[in-house]
């Protein structure tokens, strides 16, 4: 089988492989040291395996990280889908299956998949938003939302006995709905739903060109789902206290405006290893225990 | 440490029942596609009439009809066909219509036709029924909601199918009702 014939307008695959390469180009110089230049590889492989239905077909198993299911190549199902049809199907099974899921990657990596694996994680990486927040109390109370989010989704699919959420879902648009149109756009007419869901892209868009890493620090259920996990979980940031001389770099640089070195088992840690990276005296560490 | 352990063994023996019992039904949920849930609807093909083979856009050879359905195309005149799923939210919508009209009556599980004789209405969840297999037959896209209207005259089935939660249009642009498609089924 012959994966590439060069001609991307007859190509499905194609709208995947144009942003590989632009993200490997770009982000290959950003990706200063060899553990940053490693998460690049494991970004850029986690993509591709989100695609991979021309493959292996689609699968049964769930992903850890937001890529929408109804994808043109999506391989593995996304968490929030799960969830949606569990509550409108009254499935226990799908719900014991995506908690044992959830649970049991988190308790070993925390949230690691957002910083290593997420596609949606890796394109924040490239649109680069400030660090540096003004209204620090508003940012920190703004966290909450990502939790209301998650538990709204169960009541309102309840209620209305649709998949609420992913009908206005701006992920499902970016990575599902656009690509459908970008492949045979003549063949398609919008739903009533498509308004709302453009809309959000253009917000999820400005969101996380202004702030670094905006969507996962703000709005991003599955990071909800992960995130309480931070705290038990195997994989963790350790600083060392004697080497550390609180010049205040790891807190400068840290995507998800984590309070380092003292809250270094933050709900918010990705383990993208950045401030390992910047420490001047290597006193922090990403180990398990 | 001790409660991390605890918690790991909780959530490997939740993994590994609920990926036992949930692994095959995930399966059909990915391979499921819900126009509603992608915001987009195909474009309604254009309704001149019945078709008796695939017609040139689908693509494909020679229909071949499931048997259950050949089975009740001996009992009644005309059949409806109606893939629809639970959560999709454009599958409710063309459901809410055809209500409105007065075609059907009741939820989608256990619809039923109203105003005419001899048509059977068959809703089929395209996740939970047995007969889904018969959604890839009939539609061009393989997606819910997808309406489709058969009848047999002499021996051969005729058939009109379309996609998503626009009616289909004739070909001067005007759109034409469910209602309207049955009537002409019923004529033959």
């Amino acid at each position: 089988m012959v994966l590439c014939n060069f001609n991307c307008s007859a190509c499905p695959f194609a709208y995947l492989c144009i942003p590989l390469a632009i993200g490997a180009f770009i982000a290959w110089r950003r990706y200063a040291s060899s553990m940053q230049k490693k998460r690049l590889i494991s970004q850029l492989s986690f993509l591709f395996l989100s695609n991979t239905a021309f493959i292996v077909g689609s699968t049964g198993f769930i992903y850890s990280y937001f890529y929408c299911w109804e994808a043109p190549l999506a391989a593995m199902a996304c968490p929030i889908g799960v969830l949606e049809h569990a509550i409108v199907e009254r499935s226990m099974i799908l719900l014991v299956y995506l908690i044992g899921f959830i649970a049991f990657f988190s308790m070993i990596f925390g949230r690691a998949a957002c910083g290593w694996a997420c596609p949606i994680g890796f394109l924040q990486d490239l649109s680069r938003g400030k660090k540096e927040v003004r209204h620090v109390e508003a940012d920190k109370k703004m966290r909450w939302l990502k939790y209301v989010i998650l538990l709204l989704i169960p009541p309102a699919c309840y209620v209305t006995g649709t998949l609420a959420y992913t009908d206005i879902c701006p992920i499902g648009g970016l990575t599902a709905t656009l690509p459908t149109l970008a492949i045979d756009p003549s063949s398609y007419t919008f739903s009533e739903f498509f308004a709302p869901k453009m809309i959000f892209l253009v917000g999820f868009f400005i969101l996380i060109f202004m702030l670094s890493r905006g969507w996962c620090r703000h709005l991003c259920p599955i990071g909800a789902m992960m995130a309480p996990f931070n705290k038990i979980s195997l994989l963790q940031l350790r600083v060392d206290d004697n080497a550390c001389i609180h010049c205040g770099k790891c807190k400068e640089v840290c995507p998800m405006g984590i309070d380092m070195p003292e809250d270094r088992k933050s709900n918010e840690c990705i383990r993208c290893g950045i401030c390992i990276s910047n420490c001047p005296v290597n006193a922090i560490s990403l180990t398990f225990t | 440490m001790k409660l991390a352990v605890i918690g790991m063994g909780i959530a490997a023996i939740l993994l590994l029942s609920g990926g036992y019992l949930a692994y095959d039904k995930t399966h059909i949920l990915n391979e499921n596609r819900c126009w509603g849930c992608l915001a987009l609807n195909p474009t309604g093909k254009i309704y001149n009439g019945f078709w008796i083979d695939y017609p040139k856009e689908y693509g494909k050879g020679k229909i071949k009809h499931p048997d259950w359905l050949k089975n009740a195309l001996n009992n009644t005149h005309v059949v409806m066909l109606f893939f629809w799923y639970k959560g999709c939210s454009a599958c409710k919508l063309l459901w809410e219509e055809m209500k409105e009209e007065g075609i059907v009556e009741g939820d989608e599980a256990n619809g039923k036709i109203v105003g005419f004789e001899n048509v059977t209405l068959i809703t089929i969840d395209t996740v939970n029924d047995e007969r889904k297999g018969a959604l890839s037959i009939y539609s061009q896209k393989g997606g819910s909601p997808t309406t489709v209207i058969l009848f047999k005259e002499d021996d051969t089935i005729y058939w009109y199918a379309f996609e998503g939660s626009n009616l289909p249009k004739d070909e001067n642009g005007k759109i034409v009702t469910v209602k309207e498609i049955i009537e002409d089924a019923i004529r033959g």
